[in-house]
């Protein structure tokens, strides 16, 4: 919304009586119609498919799952980490990755379907869990020694800062 | 009229409750502009992937398509392009995977707007929010079945492709308005503050991470997993560092057979294929007339380096031997085949047949191979003899095939 050198005109003044009623422009109005169109549509082609309640709950699940369950729980997590006595960042970070990798790669790493992967591939699965474990203890490992660089670092910074003013 | 009462409930209601400072429109942009692309990427090579199965051919449809998608169908061909199939899934499955940590974190930036007080202020801004729901649920929807299914599990009862491409349809829609509405506060945002500015400075008051930091996390974990897909894409060394995905490092048989080994996508036993089907017995139809394994040998034998790619963003790419497809054309006494249709030994299963397009059937480097690097074919890989097709999804290179009909 772009405002003019005298400033906006009074809202009644701008706004057309539809705009007043509905609260936008008719253009979207019109655009929000062919969004719920299209996916209704979409939503359509699914409805003659076996199961096809379960796609919605997945949809909805989705949705719930994200804003209810995973957000708050990360969030809760996190603010856990607050109070600890040292940089918090260099645990958030690798467990932040390391929560990242689980949450993309756990029905591999949790083994939710070995027989079908054996069944499929001529393989038996490699051991997932022990390669995140590894993965997330080499990340830790990692943010342990970039601290400990940084830390190293500072003192001699402020060392040199003091010769510098004298001391 | 009031719904609701002017001030809002307490909890994520009020704006205290949220405390990270470097939540913001500027945040919101950066994450949406490195989005779009992404989604773009991934949502043009999923309709590519759809077109590249030729569903208007034969029996090869796999759900049944509405009219708008038939129209698509009949609309493109998929030429015989050696690498544009594994190029196109590495890039769907990539970009899906990349996207995935930048979806997360835009989530986690304007989620306070979940919550916002009235939470309908009006006829407008109640279809916003449902368009949102459409937005974010169809974005959750089609990236976790994307990945489920990378995996091998199948924790839903519904036929995975019609419901990821018609979620995908959903999800685009609810884009499409979203990104009218928010790019131009997206572009006002990124012109007046700049992209890097921002970037040079600390944490601000009261936070714990720069916005340079999260942005760096974000990043992060987009390259940890974008690696996950890239090595079982482009293979050779790469392949090791997929240390998590199903395709990666420890993903091959190792028989002994090192010709052999590599990446299967459905074994003998599994598509229920037994020895005495590929014995002494085996017999190749070609419209009328019958092949031993040794006639087929006995052949003008071309030799031609192409991958199996799979739909699921991996590849082996290898040096495959066998006959033309061509030339098998010219014996059943068709110079010129506009259509291929074959069939597997596999007793049942959707894809112990395909039909090949004019150009998949033509092309120089459509084999029916019988050997890989210069050894026979094992019984995973489609002994006595398979489908090898320059750009084809992996399973229309179909395996142990017993029946060949040419169609002018």
């Amino acid at each position: 919304m772009s405002t003019t050198q005298q400033g906006p005109p009074p809202e009644h003044e701008r706004k057309g009586r539809f705009a007043q009623r509905y609260g936008e422009s008719p253009l979207h109005l019109v655009g929000f119609a062919l969004t719920f169109a299209v996916a209704g549509w979409a939503a359509l082609q699914l409805a003659d498919l076996r199961n096809a309640f379960t796609i919605l709950v997945w949809f909805a699940g989705a949705i719930l799952l994200h804003d209810l369950v995973l957000y708050p729980a990360y969030t809760a997590l996190d603010r856990a980490l607050q109070g600890a006595p040292f940089g918090i960042n260099y645990v958030r970070v690798p467990a932040m990755l390391s929560g990242l990798l689980f949450l993309v790669w756990f029905p591999l790493i949790l083994e939710r379907s070995p027989g079908l992967y054996r069944s499929v591939t001529g393989v038996e699965p490699p051991d997932y869990l022990a390669r995140w474990l590894l993965i997330t203890a080499a990340l830790f490992v990692g943010s342990l020694v970039v601290a400990a660089l940084r830390r190293a670092r500072q003192p001699r910074a402020g060392r040199a800062a003091r010769a510098e003013d004298g001391v | 009229m009031r719904l609701f009462p002017a001030k809002p409930p307490p909890g994520p209601f009020r704006e205290a409750f949220w405390r990270s400072p470097i939540r913001g429109t500027w945040l919101s942009s950066v994450l949406s502009a490195a989005l779009l692309p992404l989604v773009a990427i991934t949502s043009f090579t999923g309709f590519a992937s759809h077109v590249s199965y030729e569903s208007e051919l034969g029996r090869n449809e796999t759900f049944a398509r509405d009219p708008v998608t038939r129209l698509l169908d009949d609309t493109f061909g998929w030429p015989a392009a050696d690498w544009l199939f594994a190029v196109n899934q590495g890039l769907h499955v990539i970009c899906g995977l990349l996207l995935f940590p930048a979806l997360l974190a835009k989530l986690w930036s304007v989620i306070p707007k979940l919550f916002e007080w009235p939470p309908v202020r009006n006829a407008a801004h109640a279809l916003e929010r449902a368009g949102l729901a459409l937005l974010v649920g169809g974005s959750l929807f089609v990236l976790a079945t994307g990945i489920i299914n990378l995996q091998y599990w199948y924790p839903w009862n519904f036929a995975f492709v019609p419901a990821h491409y018609y979620g995908a349809i959903v999800f685009l829609a609810g884009l499409a308005v979203h990104v009218a509405g928010k790019i131009g506060v997206v572009r006002k945002t990124l012109r007046e503050e700049g992209v890097k500015a921002p970037l040079r400075e600390a944490a601000p008051a009261g936070g714990t991470i720069s916005r340079r930091g999260a942005l760096a996390v974000v990043g992060g974990g987009s390259l940890l997993l974008g690696l996950q897909g890239l090595g079982q894409v482009v293979g050779g060394p790469l392949r090791n560092l997929s240390l998590l995905s199903p395709r990666g490092e420890g993903s091959a048989p190792s028989t002994g057979d090192a010709a052999n080994d590599f990446q299967i996508n459905k074994t003998a036993r599994r598509a229920r294929v037994t020895p005495e089907m590929v014995g002494p017995s085996y017999r190749l139809k070609v419209n009328d007339q019958t092949f031993s394994r040794d006639d087929l040998l006995a052949m003008a034998q071309t030799s031609a380096t192409l991958p199996i790619a799979c739909v699921e963003g991996w590849t082996a790419t290898r040096r495959w031997t066998g006959v033309r497809l061509k030339d098998l054309a010219k014996l059943a006494g068709i110079d010129e085949p506009g259509e291929l249709y074959v069939e597997s030994l596999q007793p049942s299963g959707g894809f112990r047949q395909v039909t090949l397009n004019g150009a998949q059937a033509r092309d120089d480097r459509s084999l029916l191979a019988l050997k890989v690097e210069g050894v026979d074919l094992s019984m995973d890989h489609g002994y006595p003899a398979r489908l090898i097709i320059p750009g084809a999804p992996g399973v229309h290179n179909t395996k142990w095939v017993a029946k060949i009909e040419v169609r002018a």
